[in-house]
């Protein structure tokens, strides 16, 4: 019993150097550069970003600046290795005349780093100014801005929110989520989900090969949606009865409401066209054509 | 005044005699002027007598001249010199400060996190079957089929540039998710094309 007390606290110190370095062997290093720059913001100023393999996030605020800040982080076990190859990342900046140009790059593109590299940008700028973002692989979230909006993306989910004004949107690869979006919206989408939630205003998605769920609410003036291979489902929003539906499908099926009477116009074995009057004064109308796809027409809940 | 006998005092004046001046009085008067002209131009002071004064008069006025001189250089310019740099300065960077931001402020953090659990990169395993009902649907050139194909190459290509991004900033998670998802959609259109053959 004695041998045992004696020997036990010898074994637990002999255990301990092991305990630590498995520890360690599930920790790894994380290395950040953080960049911080503000513009000043006039009329006609413009941001432009390129992001790769980069969270941009965009935010509004009173202030006539605006602010950027980048944060370049390197994930490795090894801190060395991490600090080196974080290196390898570069923020360039270029502002002319109103114009301002944020990049992220890749100094030496051939480099196969070991580091698991990422970028976030945290912009926040007045809410009339006219963002265009590039974005290859990563992702954009933006918010309350009200003026002019383009985005590009390749494998990048874009979120918005509570977004007015001009609206381009092209993506791949790359789902759309947006809520409380007003204005003149223009959506490309290629193999893109799309899911809008309280939308108004003038909207017209081209869409392939993706999943559409679209929420618009009574100031709906005109949305027009060309879907193919896609399923489309658009649910009426509550107090929507002045919105009328013009609905085809070639080739795919179609679930609508028993309540509303509906119009056929045109069916075949593979093509169908109905017409859904409004209920009270016209308001705006809804138009979808799918093409080897589900179109699908309810109640939001 | 109206003369009343102007012709009678003309006659009379008329009658009376001519008389010319001695010859010499006409050089004496001339000499007289010139005298008297060259009395005007002269200065009395010229006429005044001259003394030089003693040395030590001079030296004590240049003395005084040079502190005089010296004072004025020392002390004026250069306090205005002074206050115009400064005044420069300030008006240089204010307009420097609303013209230019302060440019980038750069900061680095070190920190450490679990590490996850290490990726298997399997994604390579099926390629050849994908390759042969690519091969197989080209030999058969099917409208149907032809579609399919098209959406296979568009996968395919859609997958080789999420493996590039792998590589070029190394393994994480989202862009793991995102070839996961691609090899799904390739698996359905891969499960179709057999279907069709």
């Amino acid at each position: 019993m004695i041998v045992v007390r004696l020997l036990l606290p010898l074994l637990l110190l002999w255990l301990l150097p092991g305990t630590r370095v498995r520890a360690q062997a599930d920790l790894r290093e994380v290395v950040t550069k953080t960049i911080e720059d503000t513009y000043p913001y006039s009329l006609g100023s413009e941001l432009a970003v390129e992001g790769e393999k980069a969270e941009i996030i965009v935010e509004t605020w009173a202030k006539p600046q605006i602010s950027v800040r980048v944060v370049l982080t390197a994930r490795h076990q090894r801190l060395e290795t991490a600090k080196r190859e974080l290196e390898n990342l570069e923020f360039v900046t270029e502002v002319a005349g109103k114009k301002i140009y944020l990049k992220n790059r890749r100094k030496d593109e051939a480099a196969k780093p070991q580091s698991e590299l990422t970028v976030e940008y945290f912009i926040t700028l007045p809410e009339e100014c006219p963002v265009y973002l590039k974005s290859h692989f990563g992702s954009a979230t933006i918010s309350n801005l009200r003026n002019r909006l383009r985005i590009n993306g390749e494998f990048s989910v874009i979120n918005m929110d509570n977004v007015q004004g001009l609206l381009d949107i092209r993506t791949r690869f790359g789902d759309i989520v947006g809520e409380k979006i007003d204005g003149n919206v223009v959506i490309n989408a290629r193999r893109s989900d799309i899911s809008l939630l309280d939308v108004g205003g003038t909207f017209t998605i081209n869409a392939q090969y993706g999943d559409l769920r679209l929420s618009p609410n009574p100031n709906m003036r005109d949305l027009r949606i060309n879907a193919d291979k896609s399923n489309v489902y658009i649910y009426e929003p509550v107090g929507g009865e002045g919105l009328a539906y013009e609905l085809a499908s070639n080739n795919g099926e179609m679930n609508l409401p028993d309540n509303r009477s509906l119009v056929e116009l045109e069916r075949t074995n593979e093509w169908r066209r109905i017409q859904i009057g409004p209920n009270s004064e016209r308001s705006g109308t809804i138009t979808a054509s799918v093409t080897f796809g589900k179109l699908f027409l309810g109640k939001q809940r | 005044m109206k003369e009343k006998n102007y012709d009678r005092l003309r006659a009379a004046l008329d009658r009376l005699p001519e008389y010319d001046p001695p010859a010499r009085s006409w050089p004496e008067i001339e000499r007289g002027l010139e005298r008297e002209g060259e009395s005007v131009r002269e200065p009395l002071s010229s006429r005044l007598p001259t003394y030089v004064p003693p040395t030590a008069v001079w030296n004590a006025v240049n003395e005084g001249l040079d502190a005089q001189k010296r004072v004025v250089r020392r002390r004026l310019p250069r306090r205005l010199l002074a206050a115009a740099a400064a005044v420069a300065l300030l008006l240089f960077a204010a307009v420097g400060i609303s013209r230019w931001t302060s440019g980038p402020r750069v900061t680095y953090a070190y920190s450490q996190e679990s590490q996850p659990d290490p990726v298997t990169s399997d994604w390579d395993d099926d390629e050849a079957s994908f390759q042969r009902a690519r091969a197989e649907v080209r030999q058969r050139d099917e409208p149907i089929l032809n579609n399919l194909g098209h959406e296979l190459d568009e996968l395919n290509s859609a997958r080789e540039e999420v493996k590039a991004m792998l590589v070029a900033y190394g393994e994480s998670p989202a862009v793991i998710q995102q070839l996961a998802e691609i090899e799904r959609e390739r698996d359905d259109v891969y499960r179709r094309i057999i279907v069709e053959l």
